[in-house]
């Protein structure tokens, strides 16, 4: 049941600081619909992907063609239609919410009152209201996360990448969160979860990319990856990483009070 | 709010921005955005004041500068010589403006978060890029406004129209010069420090910052009152014709009628200096400079960790760490010792709270010895100095640097992580504290006492020996004394909370007038030689004791 024409088309995606290369050859064709897990051990590449898909790293070699066109020469066109919400700590926290959604929104050129009216709504779905002309310097991590999100779908995009977007969240606002995935994806929505949570990741993703040394080396659902029946995508991943010395390390780590 | 109507005005512009493809809306927001954020951080400088965050800084700020601005016209009338008049306006004005820029430029260029907010959203490069140039401009400009406003109008009122227009050029020749050597600077440490380092140097330059304006406030009028007196030419001074200040006010003095062959000279390259600056800055230092900017923000890409180059299991032992295997007795107190060893030197916020304090204590040493009396000359007062007894003077003034780090010691941005002091089990935390007092006293008092003591010995000779003894027993005592009052919390594990210190001003200054006291008390008695030696020999049983306890000191004597 694909959708013929994939949203994103990445052909032999190579990207190298200085002498190291972070990204050595990726293919890849994500659908509509699609809420892709991205995972990885860390410095495996994961946020390069990103920020070479947001349009924060302009300069790659390899194609990149979203929505049947090109990244490099439609960057600005493009991003219109794609939301992105950074780690927590990448925001202004003396605006208070209100004006950082207006900054937001009017970048995306959205007219004023449409700003502030759909602001409004999504802070009260997040239990925002009573905060919302309060400076962010006194929010607490959930907080802050909930006014990035808010900010990464103010403009109804129709990719979302979403980086560590449950970090700091309260139980409830973590059910939200996932129910909004949910029916973003089934609105057709494509989202690009990048997370260390693997059960998380298990639970939210219809498709799981593994991400190691910069080459893709998993890409499946959950069921297909998982050899045994019992199996966990915590240990799919520590498998497909190269380590299988985890519980030998365990062993190790006991070792080290006996003295 | 100062910036509101310049970015209004900015957007008169709307139709020929549009036509360099600057989306106007787009600009207009991101303008907005960035001046509010800047307004509303408090910068380190301003902080260091006390000003409370919540409150706009732009106003304080304006204030603040437009006084100093007030002050600076003074030096345009104190003498008939219009060349040396302005050339020690321009001179300040160039100061200045270098000063302020280096050290809060930092914060308006380097600010990763543009990256993720701004560069995911559909806005075009020349959009960012002209956003970014405004954006400084309005910075320096509500720098430059207030600053020479006072200046301009008094020029325009005394001198008339043409002086007026001319002084107008100047102050945008000067800032444009000001500018080239920020730029300058900021290009040599990035070429020379790892990103990670840079910003601990700018601190460096926010500390010198506010000494020398310190300075500047307390020397200013003696130093117009000597210039007054001597009757300086200064084109007699060879420097001169290298000081760009003295160029713009070669200018100047051309726009008010005197002419002569400096004149001439100087007022040529007032005009040509600051267009190469600017050709140089725009064509080759922004271009270079952007690039290194943004390497800072992917610093943390290149961040290199230090090779451990020593066997596995023996791990590098540092100055301090063998320090504290001599200096303290208890594995508590080893702990209080090198924390604080460690923590004063890399807590960015600590130094910028503490360390231009230091600064102020040679400048009160300089002003009350050498400039507290108008009569007589540097050179007399020199040449009198080792009759007096101003050696007791430095002395004493050192317990300032105690009471300044005992007073902020316990003091942290970073508070919260004292929880550990908290949640572990030890009887003692007296240990603690007496460790933290340890390495106050090895790493910033010692240090200043030998300095001090060598230039005592320098200008007194042995002579007084039993008398610097005793004020340098005192001096222990006092600050021994001063941590059983102030410091009765861990180093670091209180937030820096303004509010409770307005209230303990009064008490403060009883803390800072104490020494003086004991100061006068031992004036009084340093003839009886016996006396000293007797007093000496009292307090440091009494310090050593006095330590003793507050070593010994249980939870529940702390607050």
């Amino acid at each position: 049941m694909m959708p013929d024409s994939p949203v994103i088309r990445i052909k032999n995606l190579k990207k190298s600081y200085g002498e190291k290369e972070v990204l050595k050859g990726i293919d890849l064709d994500i659908y509509p619909g699609q809420v892709i897990g991205y995972i990885g051990p860390n410095g495996a590449g994961k946020s390069t992907t990103v920020k070479i898909l947001t349009g924060l790293l302009p300069e790659f070699d390899g194609d990149i063609e979203v929505f049947g066109k090109d990244l490099r020469k439609n960057a600005l066109q493009l991003k219109k239609r794609i939301g992105y919400v950074p780690e927590a700590a990448e925001m202004y926290d003396v605006l208070t919410p209100m004006e950082f959604l207006d900054f937001i929104g009017k970048l995306y050129e959205m007219d004023e009152n449409r700003v502030a009216k759909r602001a409004e709504r999504l802070l009260a779905f997040f239990e925002l209201d009573s905060n919302k002309n309060d400076r962010m310097d006194t929010f607490s991590k959930g907080m802050r996360q909930k006014v990035l999100l808010i900010s990464g779908l103010l403009h109804d995009p129709q990719i979302i990448f979403l980086d560590e977007p449950l970090s700091g969240l309260d139980a409830n606002a973590v059910i939200k969160v996932k129910n909004i995935i949910d029916r973003l994806a089934k609105e057709g929505k494509t989202i690009f979860y990048c997370s260390h949570m693997m059960d998380v990741v298990e639970k939210v993703s219809n498709r799981i990319l593994l991400i190691n040394h910069g080459e893709i080396v998993a890409d499946g659902t959950f069921e297909e990856l998982k050899q045994r029946d019992d199996e966990s995508l915590e240990r799919v991943f520590s498998n497909l990483t190269g380590n299988q010395q985890v519980e030998d390390n365990t062993d190790e780590f006991l070792q080290s009070f006996k003295d | 709010m100062v910036y509101k109507p310049i970015i209004k005005f900015i957007m008169l512009g709307t139709p020929l921005l549009k036509r360099l493809g600057i989306n106007p809306s787009q600009l207009k927001t991101i303008l907005w955005t960035k001046c509010t954020v800047e307004d509303r951080t408090p910068t380190s400088v301003s902080s260091r004041f006390g000003r409370s965050q919540k409150s706009s800084r732009s106003w304080n700020t304006n204030i603040v500068i437009f006084i100093f601005g007030v002050f600076m016209v003074f030096t345009l009338f104190t003498t008939q010589d219009t060349l040396l008049a302005f050339s020690i306006f321009f001179t300040v004005f160039i100061v200045y403006l270098v000063l302020n820029l280096i050290t809060n430029f930092s914060d308006v260029l380097i600010d990763v978060r543009d990256h993720y907010l701004i560069m995911t959203r559909p806005v075009n490069d020349i959009t960012v890029s002209v956003a970014r140039i405004l954006h400084i401009l309005i910075h320096i400009g509500q720098i430059v406004i207030p600053l020479a406003l006072p200046g301009l109008l008094a020029v325009f009122f005394k001198n008339g129209i043409l002086p007026g227009i001319i002084f107008f050029i100047g102050i945008i020749a000067a800032t444009t010069i000001s500018v080239f050597f920020v730029n300058i600077i900021y290009l040599v440490l990035l070429q020379f420090t790892r990103p990670e380092k840079f910003r601990d140097i700018i601190a460096y330059f926010q500390i010198a910052f506010v000494i020398i304006v310190f300075a500047g406030y307390n020397f200013f009028p003696k130093l117009i009152n000597m210039v007054k007196a001597n009757q300086v030419a200064l084109t007699n001074y060879t420097i001169s014709y290298f000081l760009p200040s003295v160029w713009l006010a070669g200018l100047q003095s051309l726009s008010m009628g005197i002419a002569n062959k400096n004149i001439y000279f100087f007022s040529t390259l007032a005009v040509l200096t600051p267009l190469i600056f600017l050709f140089i800055v725009v064509k080759f230092l922004s271009r270079n400079y952007n690039d290194k900017m943004s390497l800072m923000g992917a610093a943390s890409l290149n961040a290199k960790s230090k090779k451990d180059n020593s066997p596995k299991g023996v791990s590098k032992k540092s100055f301090e760490d063998t320090l504290s295997q001599w200096i303290t007795n208890s594995p508590l107190e080893q702990l209080g010792f090198l924390i604080t060893w460690k923590l004063t030197s890399r807590m960015r916020d600590f130094k910028l709270r503490v360390y231009p304090s230091f600064g102020f204590i040679p400048i009160y040493f300089i002003y009350f010895v050498f400039f507290l009396n108008d009569d007589v000359s540097f050179a007399q007062r020199w040449h009198q100095l080792p009759q007096t007894s101003y050696y007791l003077f430095i002395l004493y003034i050192l317990v300032f640097v105690s009471t300044i780090l005992l007073m902020r010691i316990t003091r942290s941005k970073k508070y919260q992580a004292a929880w550990i002091y908290q949640i572990t089990s030890y009887k003692k935390p007296g240990h603690i504290l007496s460790g933290t007092l340890k390495a106050l006293i090895i790493k910033f008092h010692l240090p200043a006492i030998v300095l001090a003591l060598a230039f005592i010995f320098y200008v007194w000779g042995l002579a007084p020996f039993m008398n610097i003894l005793l004020a340098t027993i005192l001096m222990l005592f006092s600050t021994v004394f001063l941590a059983h009052w102030l410091v009765k919390k861990f180093p670091f594990s209180q937030p820096v909370n303004r509010e409770e210190q307005k209230g303990k001003a009064f008490k403060n200054m009883l803390y800072l007038l104490a020494p003086a006291g004991l100061g006068y008390g031992q004036y009084f008695i340093s003839e009886y030689t016996a006396i000293v030696g007797l007093l000496s020999l009292i307090f440091a049983l009494a310090t050593y004791f006095l330590f003793r306890h507050y070593k010994n000191l249980e939870w529940s004597k702390l607050n």
